[in-house]
């Protein structure tokens, strides 16, 4: 009788591909990743399947289109894009902004960076399978889309600033309203904390995991909460203010690696949860001083026409630095509007960041670096 | 003598790199026009200069004026927290035309998908070592889709890219 022979024991590498569409990817991309057994020696980024060709529109549609469509490149913080439009805009034009207005922006962007973060926690809790926390923090980000309908008449993609203001004043009893959420959340922050961030299947899934390390994130020219939680203190809105955040009283949180390593996968994650707890302190201060006042200064229509210049405006969006180049000769049409993405950096940063992770782990690093690929594609 | 300091060491350093000196747009931020050709020069001075250290290329936007390609080159220290915005003009000779210019990736590698992304939308390719594999744009599409003369195609893999024109005044669709 012949022995079967013995398999040969296979050393080297695998090949998986991951994507486009997939549980463990946090939005279209495909990964190529070459596994030695559970390790990742080496991985490859395909992005480009959200690409809408957003430029080239802009360029294509009058000025007050192109706020609708710089609405649409991060659907998650609609209102990012749009403002960094805006600001470039208004500062060729030498539009002023009434002070009403931009006390507007800044609640707007303030609900849009805490609903941002919460859909992180929703993404982050998936990639561990914690369903409760998911279906907790989703409950809880509904209010804040519930403020967004209030005041736009949108939950998503909001296409509510215009260039000198914003489209509408707030509606009766939406200050309380803004108050009320974030009391709200405040609670649900240490509900959060109860169940979720300190407990021990979270911590052993995301502590040490994922470490960004401080010359990758210069290498980079990685920006926002991802920096600041490897040790990089930039915030925009203290460094470069605007809107008025010089006069407001908040703190930039930075990653201390409490509970595992500065810049792991559980430091951006305490971040982002400090950083919501900021939001809401500008959210208190804010609503205390909105002056009365115009909206807007102008009307803007489709005969909207930009005199010829240039600007480039930079703002702290959910993710990072938002900047925006806007060149315009002086026609109906902008002659070109170009974004600069805080995930365009953040990917760059995937492959040498996944080198050596456990194949498990790879969802919990991928939704740790909360990546927009909407706006990275464009 | 020029009053800012950093372009009167870049003049002292490389002679002739510096064509010109603005303000960019309505800021206080200078807008250095460069020579084209020593980009990598120019980029390798100001990263190692001690006063300005500009080691962040913060972004990398290219516009196409009236058939002249600017790049710009948004640059950021992160010591100092000097900004500048360096500049460059390339003509290309006819449309459609590819063009090669000095890469700077290794100065500041995260310029690598900046220069990619210029490279596929704008057709200025860039003199590198690395080139990523994947880009914005499917394989072996064609044309330069944020050049002025771009023309969208009809069909795009297999699919009609036909868009019938709607006179918004009517209501009514027209196929013309």
């Amino acid at each position: 009788m012949n022995s079967i022979p013995d398999e040969p024991f296979r050393t080297d590498l695998t090949t998986w591909e991951i994507g486009p569409y997939h549980g463990s990817l946090p939005a279209p991309m495909r990964l190529r990743l070459s596994l030695d057994g559970e390790i990742i020696a080496r991985c490859q980024v395909e992005t480009g399947f959200l690409h809408r060709g957003l430029e080239k529109a802009c360029e294509l549609h009058s000025w007050k289109a192109a706020v609708s469509y710089a609405d649409h490149l991060d659907p998650e913080s609609a209102v990012f894009g749009e403002l960094v439009l805006c600001l470039a805009v208004e500062e060729i034009g030498e539009i002023s902004v009434p002070a009403r207005a931009q006390f507007i922006r800044i609640i707007l962007s303030e609900l849009t960076r805490i609903s941002a973060h919460l859909a992180f926690i929703v993404r982050m809790a998936k990639a561990v399978g914690s369903e409760t926390v998911v279906h907790y923090v989703l409950r809880d980000r509904e209010r804040i889309l519930d403020l967004f309908e209030l005041l736009t008449g949108a939950r998503f993609s909001i296409n509510f600033l215009r260039f000198g203001g914003v489209r509408a004043d707030v509606t009766d009893g939406f200050i309380e309203r803004v108050l009320e959420v974030c009391e709200m959340i405040r609670i649900r922050m240490k509900e959060y904390n109860d169940i979720f961030t300190f407990n021990h299947g979270f911590l052993k899934r995301s502590a040490f995991v994922g470490i960004l390390p401080l010359n990758l994130v210069r290498t980079c020219g990685i920006t926002g909460p991802n920096a600041r939680a490897s040790g990089v203190s930039l915030d925009l809105r203290k460094d470069s203010p605007y809107l008025g955040y010089e006069g407001l009283e908040f703190q930039v949180p930075l990653g201390l690696g409490e509970e595992g390593a500065v810049g792991d996968s559980h430091d951006r994650f305490l971040l982002r949860l400090r950083e919501v707890s900021q939001s809401m302190e500008i959210l208190k201060q804010i609503t205390e001083r909105v002056p009365s006042g115009d909206f807007i200064n102008q009307k803007i229509d489709k005969e909207y026409v930009v005199p010829p210049g240039e600007a480039y405006s930079r703002i702290e969006s959910s993710r990072g630095l938002l900047g925006c180049h806007v060149v315009s000769d002086g026609k109906l049409r902008p002659s070109r509007v170009q974004f600069r993405t805080p995930t365009t950096s953040h990917l760059m940063a995937v492959p040498p960041l996944l080198t050596g992770v456990r194949i498990e782990d790879l969802p919990v690093v991928l939704a740790s670096l909360d990546l927009g690929i909407a706006e990275a594609d464009r | 003598m020029d009053k800012n300091p950093l372009i009167s060491r870049l003049n002292k350093a490389l002679p002739g790199a510096v064509l010109e000196v603005r303000r960019f747009g309505r800021s206080s931020v200078s807008s250095i026009w460069v020579e084209t050709q020593s980009i990598q020069k120019v980029a390798d001075f100001l990263i190692n200069d001690l006063e300005s250290k500009l080691d962040w290329l913060e972004n990398l936007s290219a516009v196409e004026f009236e058939g002249v390609f600017v790049l710009t080159y948004f640059l950021r220290s992160t010591v100092t927290k000097q900004v500048v915005a360096v500049r460059l003009s390339i003509i290309p000779t006819s449309e459609n035309e590819t063009v090669t210019l000095p890469s700077v990736q290794q100065i500041w590698p995260m310029a690598i998908p900046m220069q990619q992304d210029v490279t596929e939308m704008f057709g200025l390719k860039f003199q590198s070592s690395i080139v990523p594999e994947f880009g914005r744009l499917p394989a072996g599409w064609e044309g330069f889709p944020l050049r002025k003369n771009y023309v969208f195609p009809q069909e795009v893999m297999g699919i009609s890219h036909f868009r019938p024109f709607i006179n918004r005044s009517t209501e009514k669709k027209s196929f013309e």
